[in-house]
């Protein structure tokens, strides 16, 4: 039994266990607060990731038309497909002779002798055609490489080396030299980036222009 | 102070092509303007125009046709040079701050601390300096608002004037 002059003494232990006591309990308690809020957020995201994809995957199939599949060593080899996709006013159709998706990394697509038709407003389309492109179906941006022939249908038409398109943003941007034509004259630069949503052109790094007069009077 | 019409080769109405060199260029189709930036050299036929930037407003439109695509014609309707401006044309050159072509009235107006006019020997300063791109004459005046304050300062040399028109 305690007695008074010990009191303090057990009495200072016995608080000491019991704040021991709770410091364990409040320790335990906040990692199962912080697994709480790592967990579920983590968890969360996941489920939506998997929604998302499917979301993607599902349009994606929906606008895609392909010939005979084989499997090789580059990844799954589709001959002539066709993609499409839209968004708003703005669609895009993709063809290729060959398409060959990675296995490492299924939402990229690598495609030769393409032929790609951007409608970027009603009535006003580009078409272009390229030797080699990387089409990332997630990111919708496609970037074309080793030659590319551009016409725009308000009568312009442009050679590029290599030219990364983002499908989504409208933006067409290449940093290699730059030749567009039109039977108003022609325009030589050092890079070109073109961005849809506000309409702007922006050629750099050295900019020859050259201009008819006389083809721009009568309507050229 | 009528020139000869040396400075008329500059208007729109003139058939040679016109070649445009520059660091950067932009396209603005919204606001129909085309913004030239970097050292901007324009040549058509003798006349030249250098200048910093050169700002070029167009009416229909560079990207634009009529529904099937046809480009509509476009017309350039004004051009605004800004920072130290050079314009030369034959034996006359005009440099000053800013400049301002206006194609329809076929008006270059040219303004600066020191808009300085020169024609071989013949030296005229003055703060602005409009030029007809039609009669190719070119009025100075000494300052900014109209003719009637400030000095033009001119400078002639007496034998080059009878040879002239």
């Amino acid at each position: 039994m305690t007695t008074m002059e010990n009191m303090p003494k057990e009495f200072a232990s016995e608080a000491q266990t019991r704040l021991e006591k709770a410091r364990k309990s409040a320790r335990r308690h906040s990692l199962l607060v912080r697994l709480l809020r790592y967990a579920l957020p983590a968890g969360g995201t996941l489920i939506a990731l998997a929604v998302v994809g499917m979301v993607i995957f599902q349009n994606v199939l929906s606008g895609l038309s392909i010939g005979d599949i084989s499997l090789t060593t580059e990844g799954l080899v589709m001959s002539n497909p066709h993609l499409s996709g839209n968004d708003g006013d703005r669609s895009y159709n993709v063809q290729a002779d060959r398409a060959i998706q990675r296995i490492t990394n299924p939402q990229v697509i690598d495609l030769e002798k393409i032929v790609a038709e951007i409608t970027v407003a009603p009535g006003e389309t580009v078409s272009i055609i390229s030797q080699n492109g990387t089409f990332d179906t997630e990111m919708e941006t496609l970037e074309l490489s080793n030659g590319i022939q551009l016409t725009y249908s308000k009568g312009y038409s442009a050679e590029f080396e290599y030219l990364d398109i983002d499908m989504k943003t409208g933006t067409i941007q290449t940093n290699d030299t730059v030749d567009v034509m039109s039977d108003g004259g022609y325009i030589d630069a050092g890079s070109m980036e073109f961005d849809q949503k506000n309409n702007v052109l922006n050629f750099r790094r050295g900019v020859k222009m050259k201009l008819l007069p006389w083809a721009l009077e009568n309507g050229q | 102070q009528t020139f000869s019409d040396s400075f008329a080769g500059f208007g729109s109405n003139n058939k040679e092509p016109i070649e445009i060199e520059a660091a950067n260029l932009q396209v603005r189709d919204n606001d129909k303007s085309a913004i030239f930036s970097g050292n901007v050299v324009v040549i058509q036929g003798d006349t030249k125009l250098e200048t910093q930037r050169l700002i070029v407003f167009y009416s229909g439109s560079m990207a634009n046709g009529d529904a099937d695509g046809q480009a509509v014609q476009q017309s350039i309707s004004r051009l605004e040079a800004k920072g130290n401006v050079l314009i030369s044309s034959k034996d006359q050159v005009a440099t000053g701050d800013d400049a301002s072509f206006d194609m329809d009235k076929q008006l270059v107006v040219m303004t600066g601390k020191q808009v300085v006019l020169s024609q071989g020997p013949n030296v005229v300063v003055g703060k602005r300096l409009v030029i007809n791109l039609e009669t190719g004459k070119a009025d100075l005046d000494a300052n900014e608002g109209g003719p009637n304050t400030g000095r033009v300062k001119i400078l002639l040399q007496p034998n080059s004037v009878d040879k002239k028109n």
